[in-house]
């Protein structure tokens, strides 16, 4: 049972880490190419055009002018599409399973882990947090607002994204130097504060958890409520006293799940349909 | 229905290989730039490709495509020889990095130069400087009048020697004389830049100006003239207008 809990961990690890090192050959290929260093077979797609975010951004300058931002491509548009069918499907997967920068936050949570122990993460009550966590949509809209009225990625220059992949190019702001380090700090204390309270992608992607498919369904029938889910959710939303998870920050890592956590099997479960007990309600 | 950690990896997985496989396949994946400009927004020239928008990563192939330029004339302009259609104007900054001393050729330039040929607007940087081929093809195909190619004789230069010349000496026209006296290096577009007008030279040299980047000793040596008797006439030119 417990190998079984650590395969399904281990899961979501690999292919985190199988994007992390295509995002990461990719964009050294184009940064190489730009300095007349070809690696062979491997495509030169700079990070604009291959961030799914900058699709988003783009949509009002495509619409209005048919072009894209300065720097964004067909190849943004191509991967946005993707990554919303698959929100609708399961919610942004694409933030717990395939961002490279959420990865990145993750594994400095797990030094976090080491140093703060059982506070880590539980540093801010929630009771204000849940408003903080709204910021993100400020964000969101200040982003598109600027990209859209000076059809440039200006977002560029505090990006901590394009920082990760891009730190030791010439193309680096102060201010993207600064955002960056300011987020890996606040990493040791609080999983994933880019994606929790700034990131604009993350903001947008969160509102399909309001109406995706296959959602995290409790099944109050069988639960304990030992909380254990509650525990270990990375975003630190309840759980234990839902039936579906509809909280905009989710991002579908699975952690929770009885394939994990939660000590009751199918109990918490990836889920299309009604959740159980409200099945059950509606039949009573 | 139930998804868990594995079904959900290959779902993502091969989303991901599906949607840009299958969009390569329709030649549809595209992570270079789009090569389409944006359109003029408003104004008079609403809805025509917009010059400024021009970037590094267009070849001479997509500028002539999207603004309907014969290729010959932006690689004549610009002094490209081989592999035109392929040639990304970004290059130009490469090779003439450190040529000019307050000036640069680059993309900036090819704006500029399409936004001339065209008669579109642009404003371009203050350190953008044009080949001189570029200004001499604008005005044989008269797409500038001669008040602007005086203009724009002052951020013009020969290129064709680069290597040879430094930076001072590789302008044509010679700025250095400030004392507006013709030597053997003063071009037309150096007297068209003091003041005298391209009729007035025609009338004294008896012929259209085909080339005003021709110094005015080429020119006479060419059709076997001699070069003081024209120096002297135009001299006078010069002297009437105000410096
Ligand atoms: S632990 Fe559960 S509720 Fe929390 S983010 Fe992961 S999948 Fe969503
Ligand atoms: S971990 Fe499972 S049993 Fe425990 S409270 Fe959460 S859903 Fe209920």
């Amino acid at each position: 049972m417990a190998k079984d809990k650590k395969k399904s961990a281990r899961i979501r690890l690999v292919v985190q880490i199988l994007f992390f090192l295509v995002v990461t050959l990719i964009v050294t290929a184009h940064n190489l190419v730009e300095i007349g260093v070809e690696i062979p077979l491997i495509g030169s797609a700079s990070i604009h055009s291959i961030c799914p975010f900058g699709g988003v951004v783009s949509i009002y300058e495509f619409f209005v002018s048919g072009s894209f931002v300065k720097k964004i491509h067909e190849s943004s548009f191509i991967l946005m599409a993707i990554v919303f069918l698959l929100s609708l499907l399961a919610g942004p997967v694409f933030c717990g399973w395939v961002c490279p920068f959420g990865s990145f936050q993750e594994w400095i949570a797990k030094l976090g882990k080491k140093i703060f122990k059982k506070r880590f993460n539980h540093f801010i009550p929630y009771k204000i947090d849940k408003y903080l966590r709204f910021l993100r949509y400020v964000v969101l809209v200040w982003v598109i607002y600027m990209t859209a009225t000076s059809g440039q990625l200006l977002f560029q220059n505090i990006d901590p994204f394009y920082t990760l992949f891009n730190f030791y190019t010439s193309e680096m702001a102060i201010s993207g130097y600064i955002v960056f380090g300011v987020i890996v700090v606040l990493g040791f204390f609080v999983e994933r504060p880019f994606c929790k309270y700034a990131c604009p992608y993350g903001a947008l992607l969160g509102i399909f958890n309001l109406f995706r498919l296959f959602g995290i369904k409790r099944n109050a029938a069988t639960c304990i409520d030992c909380k254990a889910c509650d525990k270990i959710c990375p975003m630190n939303i309840p759980i234990s006293d839902k039936s579906t998870i509809r909280n905009h920050q989710c991002i579908t890592c699975m952690k929770c799940s009885s394939e994990q956590s939660c000590p009751v099997p199918d109990t918490l479960n990836l889920e299309a349909g009604k959740a159980k007990k409200e099945a059950k309600d509606d039949a009573a | 229905m139930r998804l868990n950690s594995g079904i959900l990896a290959v779902l993502i997985i091969s989303l991901f290989a599906l949607g840009i496989g299958g969009t390569m396949a329709f030649n549809l994946w595209h992570t270079e730039s789009s090569k389409n400009p944006v359109l003029i927004k408003e104004g008079e020239f609403a809805g025509l490709p917009n010059p400024s928008d021009i970037r590094g990563s267009y070849t001479l192939e997509d500028i002539s495509n999207a603004f309907n330029i014969p290729i010959n004339d932006l690689a004549q302009a610009f002094g490209v020889s081989e592999n035109k259609a392929a040639f990304q104007v970004k290059q130009l900054e490469e090779i003439y990095e450190n040529t000019l001393k307050d000036f640069e050729i680059g993309t900036d330039s090819v704006r500029l130069f399409t936004a001339l040929y065209l008669g579109l607007p642009h404003t371009a940087e203050s350190t953008t400087a044009l080949p001189q081929t570029a200004l001499d093809l604008l005005v044989a195909k008269n797409k500038i009048n001669d008040i602007k190619a005086a203009e724009f004789q002052k951020i013009s230069f020969d290129l064709t020697n680069i290597q040879k010349q430094d930076s001072e000496t590789s302008n044509t026209h010679d700025s250095t004389l400030e004392d507006r006296t013709i030597k053997g290096k003063t071009t037309f577009y150096d007297l068209i830049s003091w003041g005298v007008s391209q009729r007035e030279i025609e009338e004294v040299v008896g012929e259209k100006i085909v080339s005003g980047s021709t110094t005015i000793r080429d020119w006479a040596m060419k059709k076997n003239l001699e070069f003081l008797d024209y120096k002297e006439k135009l001299q006078q030119l010069v002297d009437k207008t105000e410096p």
